[in-house]
């Protein structure tokens, strides 16, 4: 590049939380702000490289892996404004979310819901359609209403539902493969308390009230343990709210708290486990269904070497076009294991079950799909795909791996390798 | 005071089938912790095996003046102790407890319970 943006770090070593993604980029650059993130991305554009944006490396998958240059929204952090009449905030892309939730409750504000983990930041659990569980609520992404986003030619495009709805339905989830997003305009209401309860049950106890779980309580999820075929059981309400007690004489109570929002709502922003992990989402009317078969192959096969919970939860649909709940309401079943043991085999034995049952992959987590088992997951995939020749016509945000799993744009740019023109 | 800070079980094997329903007769290996201390004890786990490196340590907390029954099949971190495999454990507490070590192995419908007071430390 002809003239080098400030903090420039050569040569360093890009690894994500769980330690499975590793590379070394040409360039790591953390801008000051967004005329500076402009001005890199225009250069690369005009140089032929390829930028990915990095969140908190929360994910599982190579999203970010480059050859080439990798942009860090490390400086570009916190709160820009809020409207609570709007019900309306916005904040900088490299803002986590454990920054943000801490600053929205200090202004009395909060999101409708989180996913189990803050640590990431804003912009990349957005656009990984991070989410969180409750039939009523979207994953994150639908709490992005606008924004601003600097494309790949350079140029800012600012957004939001009224003055370009389908754009904001292609960038809520899309990878950074549509642009760098520097702020994000989420909706969000007066803060609130949750009561927090907790259950251990056996299994064969608690499956028959799956359903009803699901229904009566704000937020539900269980884990499911496979050494010992037991649960835990999460319900999440207003204070007082949710499903009676009496109704639960088959479970233990392990834990009771009430608290705020966003201490109530599981929200790890430091994990000391290290662990890989699959999810799918699968339509919700053959979620139990489809937890049954994957439980019995568990329990068939892994028992002897995964100890890792498996995670179910629901999530409502919503209309973003690579959402996982696009056009419909899904149960996600997530399967863990070590980071430091194998865990491939484990998951290539699991993923064909979920695929049976129609699921869509988590764009963060281990997954094997590409462009053209994807494409037929996705309804609107060729309409992401005309938003994303619109606004990243050269491919500069397609890495080799962006490539296959979206396919499309300049793909041929990218092959073999990320910058094949710098 | 009652108890040791270090104990050894030398048996550890964790069957890898089962009869019955579950978690109750689930085969399974347990460190059964009595804690008589007026505070909590920290225990560290540590597994050996017969062919690689030792694994651990796992860390659990038996409260003041309780007992904590802690199955090997259920211990995830640092990594699940298979199935199948011999294995030995080493435990070692912050204060005094003593240490009792059980196995079900009910693979056949007709199930059997081993139990054995574990070997202690010298402290």
């Amino acid at each position: 590049m002809d003239e080098e943006p400030r903090d420039e770090e050569a040569n360093a070593t890009w690894t994500n939380w769980s330690g499975s993604v590793s590379f070394e980029p040409d360039r790591i650059l953390e801008p000051e702000n967004e005329d500076e993130l402009r001005a890199i991305v225009r250069r690369c554009a005009e140089e032929g490289r390829t930028v990915r944006v990095a969140g908190e490396g929360h994910s599982w998958t190579p999203v970010v892996e480059t050859d080439d240059v990798v942009v860090s929204l490390g400086n570009m952090t916190g709160l820009v404004s809020c409207d609570a009449d709007a019900g309306t905030a916005t904040v900088r892309g490299g803002t986590t979310l454990d920054e943000a939730v801490t600053e929205l409750h200090e202004r009395n504000l909060a999101m409708e819901n989180l996913g189990d983990v803050t640590l990431q930041k804003v912009a990349g659990a957005v656009g990984t359609g991070t989410h969180g569980t409750g039939p009523a609520f979207e994953n994150l992404a639908g709490s992005l209403v606008g924004g601003r986003l600097v494309t790949g030619t350079g140029e800012v495009r600012e957004f939001d539902a009224e003055s370009d709805p389908d754009l904001l339905d292609a960038v809520r989830v899309s990878l950074g493969s549509l642009g760098i997003l520097t702020e994000l305009r989420l909706d969000v209401r007066p803060t609130y308390k949750l009561q927090r309860r907790e259950y251990c049950a056996r299994f064969e106890d608690a499956w028959g009230h799956f359903e009803e779980l699901v229904e009566e309580n704000r937020n539900f999820d269980f884990y499911w343990y496979p050494r010992s075929d037991e649960v835990k059981l999460r319900l999440l309400n207003p204070p007082g709210g949710g499903t009676d007690a009496s109704d639960l004489e088959y479970a233990t109570l392990v834990e009771l708290d009430t608290n705020w929002w966003h201490e109530a709502i599981p929200a790890h922003n430091e994990i000391g486990r290290k662990f890989e992990e699959m999810e799918y989402a699968v339509p919700r009317e053959v979620g139990e269904e489809c937890f049954l078969e994957v439980r019995d192959r568990v329990k068939e096969r892994w028992r002897s070497d995964v100890g890792w919970r498996l995670l179910v939860r629901t999530v409502a649909a919503d209309e973003t076009y690579l959402s996982t709940e696009y056009d419909r309401e899904t149960v996600t079943i997530s399967c863990i294991q070590n980071a430091e043991l194998d865990h491939e085999e484990y998951f290539e034995d699991i993923e064909p079950i979920f695929r049976e049952y129609d699921g869509r992959p988590h764009w963060g987590k281990n997954h094997t799909l590409r462009a053209p088992e994807l494409s037929e997951l996705y309804p609107e995939w060729d309409r992401f795909q005309e938003v994303r020749r619109e606004l990243d016509p050269e491919g500069v945000f397609t890495s080799e791996y962006l490539a296959d799993l979206l396919g499309g744009v300049a793909a041929d740019r990218t092959a073999p390798s990320g910058g094949v023109r710098g | 005071m009652v108890g040791k800070h270090s104990w050894a079980i030398p048996e550890g094997f964790i069957p890898e089938g089962s009869t019955g329903p579950e978690p109750e007769m689930t085969s399974h290996g347990t460190v059964c912790v009595l804690n008589t201390q007026e505070e909590d004890a920290t225990v560290e786990i540590t597994v050996y095996f017969t062919d690689r490196e030792p694994v651990g340590p796992y860390e659990e907390t038996v409260p003041a003046e309780r007992t904590s029954h802690i199955r090997f099949n259920d211990l995830e971190e640092p990594e699940p102790i298979p199935r199948g495999e011999d294995f030995a454990t080493v435990i070692e507490s912050d204060v005094p407890v003593v240490c009792q070590h059980t196995r079900l192995d009910s693979r056949q419908a007709e199930n059997a319970l081993l139990s054995t007071i574990a070997h202690p430390g010298d402290s």
